[in-house]
């Protein structure tokens, strides 16, 4: 029995642990505390890490790890991305500076984007619609990168389900390449 | 008389030609002034063709829309009027002024040059394609299949054949999605690399591990 994971990462609120709780075969194993930063308007914020399970049809695992969203837990990001299948990277629009948060996660993961694949999932677009969805394609374009960008809620599975065959399809093109 | 036809003959030949789509009537009359006072400034010499066929097109309509009228009317280059904060390539910016328009069209015709016509990719099958930035959402247009083509594309390069065995989309489709991105200049060419991440991996990623992990999210292998 192997086990596998996929990295989802993102600022405190962007729906990591939403996200994973939506397609988990378990309830996601929570480390949360009550949440002491009052500039977030959330009751509790992950500490530790979440995990979310799947189990495969052969037996293998695929566990799907929630980074912590603060910004002083970076040491654990290219940890917990070492062996990763690929990394999903949550952006909140309602945010005051959203492209400048992608950008924090791009830096923080910056030895791994390129080796990785990745997608950008934006939430709150209905209600936030500014920044566009178009520009964090350009403002990953400025990087010289192409990550796909989608427009989700991680409250639905679907959504949630296209993340994760966004970053399958760029494995399976890997795939193609060797050959 | 006959050697001043053969030179003016050979001058409409070298000027490109500027085509609009989708613009008003106003808005079109003030690109055909442009065009004409913008002349001394341009490096390549541009004339206005309206309606007719063009090297270039300026278009004001849903991304698709503007790119079968630039395929129809033979434009090699496309670009769009509108917000530029959408970060669209070759976006001209309204009100239309002619100073960033002269500098567009500086920028539309390095594009058209002899040299970079001749290395511009086609999508024969042999040439393979990556994607340079990610697409419009207009594009995508929330659809699935286009979404997994445009993953894959971000991610390697790759020719229709090689997206249709990544996809398990019909090659066909596969061509003509990367025809409609190559219209928008999403694409460059480039040398297939496979990934380092493949070989780093503590267990093979294969395509048994990923149609297993499809078929448990209950997508299509």
């Amino acid at each position: 029995m192997t086990e596998h994971k996929i990295l989802f990462t993102g600022t405190v609120g962007a729906g990591k642990t939403t996200a994973i709780a939506s397609v988990s075969e378990v309830p996601p194993v929570v480390t949360d505390v009550v949440n002491s930063d009052p500039s977030v308007a959330k009751p509790l914020t992950t500490v530790g890490l979440d995990f979310g399970l799947l189990t495969l049809d052969n037996g293998d695992r695929l566990r799907l790890f929630g980074t912590p969203g603060q910004v002083r837990f970076d040491f654990l990001w290219q940890i917990l991305a070492r062996h990763a299948l690929g990394v999903v990277i949550l952006v909140d629009n309602s945010r005051p500076d959203p492209l400048g948060d992608l950008s924090v996660y791009l830096d923080g993961f910056a030895g791994d984007i390129g080796r990785l694949p990745c997608v950008v999932g934006v939430g709150r677009l209905l209600s936030h619609p500014r920044p566009h969805v178009d520009a964090y394609a350009a403002a990953l374009s400025g990087r010289g990168l192409a990550l796909p960008v989608l427009d989700v809620d991680v409250r639905r599975r679907d959504d949630v389900v296209l993340l994760i065959d966004t970053l399958l399809m760029q494995l399976q093109a890997d795939l193609v390449a060797r050959t | 008389m006959r050697y001043s036809l053969f030179v003016v003959r050979q001058i409409v030949f070298l000027m490109y030609r500027l085509g609009v789509h989708g613009l008003s009537e106003a808005e079109a009359g003030l690109v055909r002034a442009y065009v004409a006072l913008a002349s001394t400034g341009l490096r390549e010499p541009w004339t206005f063709a309206g309606d007719g066929q063009c090297d270039a097109l300026l278009a004001d309509d849903a991304p698709e829309a503007a790119a079968l009228a630039s395929r129809r009317r033979g434009a090699r280059v496309l670009g769009f009027v509108g917000d530029t904060r959408l970060g669209w390539a070759d976006m001209l910016p309204r009100p239309l002024r002619i100073d960033e328009f002269e500098r567009w069209l500086n920028r539309i015709g390095e594009r058209l040059a002899p040299a970079t016509a001749a290395a511009a990719p086609s999508t024969a099958k042999e040439v393979h394609f990556r994607l340079r930035r990610w697409p419009p959402a207009e594009l995508l247009r929330s659809q699935p299949d286009r979404t997994r083509m445009a993953a894959a594309l971000s991610r390697q390069a790759l020719n229709a054949a090689g997206l249709a065995r990544a996809t398990g989309l019909d090659e066909g489709e596969c061509g003509r999605f990367m025809q409609l991105l190559q219209g928008f200049q999403l694409l460059q060419a480039a040398r297939p690399v496979p990934s380092t991440m493949v070989a780093s991996a503590p267990a093979p990623v294969g395509w048994t591990l990923l149609r297993s992990i499809r078929r448990r999210l209950g997508l299509s292998a």
